[in-house]
């Protein structure tokens, strides 16, 4: 992991370089078993009195130290052994602090977590300008906080502030910004970068260069950091933002806030101490346990095969360049992300005014990514997308998407026209979010060569690709939709064809019940507050604004004709869009938002009143009214049994599928990972009861999946099965 | 060592970009984004993809400042593999024709088997220079080494000296304008207003009436630009194009560069215009071998010039004698003939000179005519003067036109003539097969 050099002994000043390289990794994370190779390391320069300064640097092509090896937490089952990976992390970082010699930290690339927090015990920090280097402290997206000197170290040297927003927030800090916040002391370039590191290592040993070690002390900072009152202010507004985002679900950031709170009122070396414990009672916790596994998972998804039927992993044609049909707001986003991977993407729409919007929206995103990593960072991923108005060169695409209306008779003119054009190696995708596939792909001359790719709006941002099946679809199709996946960046999971697929089957039955529980005389904010006090994202009415009430309510007919004793569509909502409120896009849904009505243009969105009129309801609910947290337990349970059909009938592989589908594509609550960890960590037998109660008082969707009996039956888990 | 032949070359793709009027759609589009847009559509129609061009060509009169080599911009704006040697050529309006026949030396010659050559320009970004005294004051701020120095470089600077200086399109030797030179070639040759303002009038009709019998289809792409405001316009078609251009109407303007007895008018003259063309040519056996369509084969080219003191834009007929007296051909064998339209008058003395015993003998030292060609044969889907002409351009699309007209007529042979400032001209002969 570390190769230590040393200059020759006649080189003045002589400098050592630790050369950080994992072996057999693509990237550099620190695991427990390494640390005593860190302290041999350091007890070999130390008894080499020659050495005036140390560079660290990593061997890894673009990263530093990606941070602590998620393993290590995933396979942790005891106090004892986290506390003394923190323990020993924290010695051996605190050794590096104490060094006699300068040690310049020479950065580029990832450098995440653990990473960060041991370029913090650097005196001197140096990182590269490329879009490539990211500083970051992400524990929190984990359920847990940076604890191996992270939260102690950053306050005192970027400010509380500043500190208090990287650490809760888990935020990107790009090479700019970071030496605005004094993360590193210089930013050079990627070529530049040891040399650099060696000039500093070589001016703060003649004392030319003085460390910098805090922040910039200008009134505010006095005011509201220099004291303990203001201290406890800045302490106190963070904490009522973040319960106001996390609605108490996670307690990773408040445990980070206590911790950072009290140790910025003590010496370093205490504040030190406070960590471990704190760290060991997040980690062993169920949040970050069930985070976690989401991102091992995630991570597993990532690297899956598909198998020839002989047991060989299918080696996936890599997608040079891709041809997108339709240009709406999905094409334009999917050809960012592809240009970005370095994919040559040419996007047709028929007219126009819609493939001027769909360039113009490519024009923004690449206008803003400028500002955050340079123009030059841009101009390659820019100049790959390319519009028109024909399907001309087509035939040179390793893979085509279309992405036009959600019309069954359009898209199968489409695909009619592109097999006239293409030669039979080129893969043909749908993104289409709940039209039948089979039915899609029916008039297909090879219907191997054709997949369904459900990308998640805004692409740019959602981890998610949903890849379906059909019967037809070949071995070689999906290895090659999975490479591109891969390329970029996005975690696939591979279902069946069937109506709605699985994400948006089960997110049909989110808002379709939520409408239901409309009709029983619940409020539009009881609902939405209910899902979001049980970590749904979004409310599930409010969702279904954004979505567009038309959009939803094409998707829940069709699925109401599949599964007609679990989900009906309201009649009502029929009238709804006859009147022209069809959600954010008109303006006014169950919300009115601001600006509908041409007079506020700012402001939160409100719930029209007049929509009760519309359900028998009336919001007015007779008798005892449940808390808000009971209707989102209640549409959360409907989404899991939807979900454990969904892996009954074949539709899903697996329940990692299902728990990863579930949280990256529709917002399954993330801090229970997944409907199937869900059960599992409550039990599938208490489940089975609850719905059981359930069923008997709201109707069928509730009815339990014979899997579900079996398994509470069986008192294993899904994750045994 | 392996001995090779001269190869014949073949035109297998061309696209253009719409023809816009200066300032007008594309005034927010550099020529290296036009350039890489026709570029990249024309790699497209052939339906290949860049990696298989050896090199890219091309040319322009007015090479930005900031990239005066725009064929290697061209080749990066386009995402083109970055691994594409491209070098830019200049010969004012046949810049485009230079960058063709150049590709078409190297093809023929062996040395590259696909090349795409093209040419760009736009005249809404035309750099402007300071006067030579706040130049030289400007470098010599840039040479000082104290703060005082650099302000005494600018002691000697006036107010006046501030002005711009506004590009102009007058010859260097002889300071006359192309506009000049095209009226005295109409007094000198009796071109009369009248025949000029019908040739321009043809002119918009055919482009007009070529646009509906959809001519262009798969030769012009779809090009974006910003509009004003923000927000992109996707710009489909020519902007210059007139329905409605009537020889009463053209009648009625006034003489632009002699305004009490001249006969140049804007109407029957090319406007300034952004645009540019992409071709791609390939070798014979490579374009077979790869199944492309064999538009046209380019057998031969020709440069030449005369004397700019005397008539700037009389070259075309001396490089049209030339290359019909080569290759023994008679004006009367070509089915097509594309002739430039940098003005009706100039068309027009082109044409008298070629058919005039006396011109032929005296400029041309031949023993008479070239051959007569009746005014109504050329440019039939429309020229210069109603398309519009972006300098560096206008080559690309004259060899694609004349190309899809031959294919439309079954001609065997057709020419493609242009001038240029300098006083010269360029003449191409292509053959179908």
């Amino acid at each position: 992991m570390f190769k230590l050099s040393l200059d020759p002994p006649e080189v003045s000043p002589r400098l050592a370089v630790i050369t950080i390289d994992r072996e057999g990794e693509k990237v550099n994370t620190i695991a427990p078993d390494l640390l005593p190779e860190i302290e041999t390391i350091l007890d070999a320069l130390e008894g080499e009195p020659g050495i005036q300064g140390v560079v660290l640097i990593s061997g890894k092509k673009d990263t530093f130290v990606a941070g602590a090896d998620v393993e290590t937490f995933a396979k942790a089952t005891t106090r004892e052994e986290i506390e003394r990976f923190n323990r020993d992390g924290h010695r051996i970082l605190n050794r590096m602090a104490a060094a006699k010699v300068p040690v310049v930290a020479a950065i580029h690339g990832a450098c995440l977590g653990a990473g960060l927090e041991l370029s913090l015990t650097c005196t001197y920090r140096i990182c590269t300008d490329s879009p490539k280097t990211v500083l970051a402290l992400p524990e929190v997206m984990l359920g847990l906080f940076p604890g191996a000197g992270g939260v102690s170290r950053l306050p005192r040297m970027i400010g509380l502030r500043e500190a208090l927003d990287m650490i809760l927030t888990g935020r990107n800090i790009r090479p700019r910004k970071a030496k605005k916040l004094g993360l590193v002391d210089e930013v050079v370039s990627v070529e530049a970068l040891l040399p650099a590191a060696r000039y500093a290592a070589a001016r703060l040993i003649k004392g030319d260069l003085k460390p910098k070690h805090e922040p910039k002390q200008d009134a505010a900072r006095v005011m509201l950091e220099g004291n303990p009152f203001g201290r406890k202010l800045v302490l106190r507004q963070a904490r009522k933002t973040v319960e106001r985002k996390t609605k108490g679900l996670y307690p990773a950031p408040l445990v980070a806030l206590d911790v950072i709170g009290r140790g910025i009122e003590l010496p370093l070396a205490e504040a030190l101490k406070l960590e471990g414990p704190a760290f060991a009672e997040l980690a062993l916790g169920e949040t970050s346990k069930s985070l976690v596994s989401l991102f091992r998972r995630s991570n597993d998804l990532k690297k899956q095969t598909v198998d020839d039927g002989e047991g060989n992993a299918v080696e996936g044609t890599q997608t040079a360049r891709l041809g997108l049909v339709g240009g709406g707001f999905m094409g334009a986003d999917i050809a960012v992300v592809a240009a970005e991977k370095g994919i040559e993407t040419r996007i047709r729409d028929i007219a126009g005014e819609p493939l001027a919007r769909a360039l113009g929206h490519v024009d923004a995103y690449f206008k803003r990514r400028a500002r955050s990593v340079g123009k030059a960072n841009v101009f390659k991923a820019q100049a790959r997308v390319s519009g028109g108005l024909t399907l001309e060169g087509y035939e040179t695409m390793d893979l085509i998407i279309e992405a036009v209306p959600e019309n069954l008779e359009l898209k199968k003119k489409v695909f009619a026209e592109l097999e006239s054009i293409v030669p039979e190696t080129t893969v043909l995708a749908s993104n289409t979010s709940a039209l039948p596939l089979s039915e899609i792909g029916a008039d297909l001359e090879h219907k191997g060569r054709f997949v369904g790719l459900h990308f998640f709006s805004p692409v740019p941002k959602m981890p998610l690709l949903e890849i379906i099946r059909t019967e037809h679809t070949s071995a070689q199709t999906l290895a090659a939709a999975l490479r591109f996946a891969t390329q970029i960046g996005k975690t696939p999971i591979i279902v069946r064809d069937g109506p709605g697929f699985y994400t948006t089957r089960v997110l049909g039955f989110y808002l379709m019940h939520a409408l239901e529980m409309v009709l029983a005389g619940h409020t539009v904010e009881e609902i939405d507050s209910g899902a979001r006090k049980v970590g749904w994202p979004v409310g599930p009415i409010t969702l279904l604004d954004e979505v567009g009430i038309d959009v939803g309510a094409k998707v829940a007919k069709t699925l109401g004709k599949a599964f007609p004793e679990r989900i009906q569509v309201p009649e009502t909502v029929d009238s709804f869009i006859a009147e022209g409120r069809l959600g954010r896009k008109s303006g006014r849904g169950f919300y009115v938002y601001p600006g509908a009505d041409g007079k506020k243009k700012k402001g939160k969105k409100e719930v029209d009143a007049s929509v009760y009129a519309f359900f028998k309801g009336r919001g007015e609910l007779g008798g005892e009214r449940p808390h808000p947290e009971e209707l989102g337990e209640r549409l959360t349970l409907v989404c899991a049994m939807e979900a454990i059909r969904c892996l009954e009938e074949g539709i899903l592989a697996s329940p990692d599928d299902g728990d990863i589908g579930a949280v990256f594509g529709f917002g399954y609550p993330p801090m229970r990972g997944g409907p199937f960890r869900h059960i599992d960590t409550l039990g599938a037998g208490v489940i089975l009861d609850r719905v059981l109660t359930l069923k008997g008082r709201y109707g069928e969707a509730y009815a339990a999946p014979e899997l579900l009996k079996q398994i509470a039956k069986d008192r294993t888990t899904f994750a045994a099965r | 060592m392996k001995s090779r032949k001269v190869r014949n070359v073949a035109v297998v793709a061309g696209v253009r970009t719409p023809f816009c009027k200066a300032g007008g759609a594309f005034v927010r589009r550099s020529a290296v984004e036009l350039g890489a847009a026709a570029a990249r559509e024309a790699v497209l129609s052939l339906g290949i993809r860049p990696e298989r061009l050896d090199q890219v060509i091309f040319g322009i009169v007015s090479a930005p400042v900031g990239a005066p080599n725009i064929a290697r911009e061209v080749v990066l704006q386009a995402a083109f593999p970055s691994t594409i040697p491209a070098y830019t050529v200049s010969r004012a309006c046949v810049s485009a024709n230079q960058a063709v026949t150049n590709a078409a030396d190297q093809i023929a010659l062996g040395r590259a088997d696909v090349v795409l050559a093209g040419g760009a320009e736009t005249l809404s970004d035309v750099p402007i220079l300071y006067g030579r005294r706040f130049r030289d004051a400007l470098f010599a701020a840039s040479k000082a080494k104290t703060p005082m120095a650099r302000l005494r470089a600018f002691q000697k600077v006036r107010p006046q000296d501030l002005a711009p200086v506004a590009p102009a399109i007058a010859e260097p030797s002889t300071g006359e304008t192309m506009g000049e030179s095209a009226e005295k070639m109409a007094k000198d040759f009796g071109v009369r207003r009248e025949d000029q303002d019908l040739f321009a009038a043809n002119s918009h009709a055919r482009a007009v009436a070529a646009w509906e019998a959809g001519h262009f289809k798969g030769r012009v792409a779809a090009v974006s630009a910003p509009k004003g405001g923000s927000g992109l316009q996707i710009v489909e078609r020519d902007d210059h194009p007139r329905a409605d251009s009537t020889l009463d109407k053209l009648a009625k303007l006034r003489p632009v560069f002699d305004r009490k007895v001249g006969s140049v008018t804007a109407g029957n003259a090319s406007p300034l215009t952004d645009g540019a063309s992409a071709v791609i040519l390939a070798a014979e056996e490579v374009a077979r071998a790869e199944g492309w369509p064999i538009l046209g084969i380019l057998r031969d080219y020709e440069y030449a010039a005369v004397d700019p003191f005397e008539h700037l834009l009389m070259g075309p007929v001396a490089a049209v004698a030339r290359a019909v007296d080569r290759n023994e051909l008679a004006l009367s064998d070509f089915g097509v003939i594309e002739m430039h339209e940098a003005f009706a008058a100039q068309v027009l003395a082109n044409i008298h000179g070629l058919g005039s015993d006396s011109y032929c003998r005296e400029k041309l030292g031949r023993s008479g005519a070239v051959g007569e060609i009746d005014p109504a044969f050329v440019n039939q889907w429309g020229g210069s003067i109603s398309l519009g002409h972006p300098f560096g351009a206008t080559g690309g699309r004259l060899i694609m036109m004349l190309l899809d007209q031959m294919a439309a007529k079954d001609a065997q042979f057709g020419l493609v003539s242009a001038c240029a400032a300098g006083a010269m001209g360029s003449a191409m002969i292509f053959e179908r097969v």
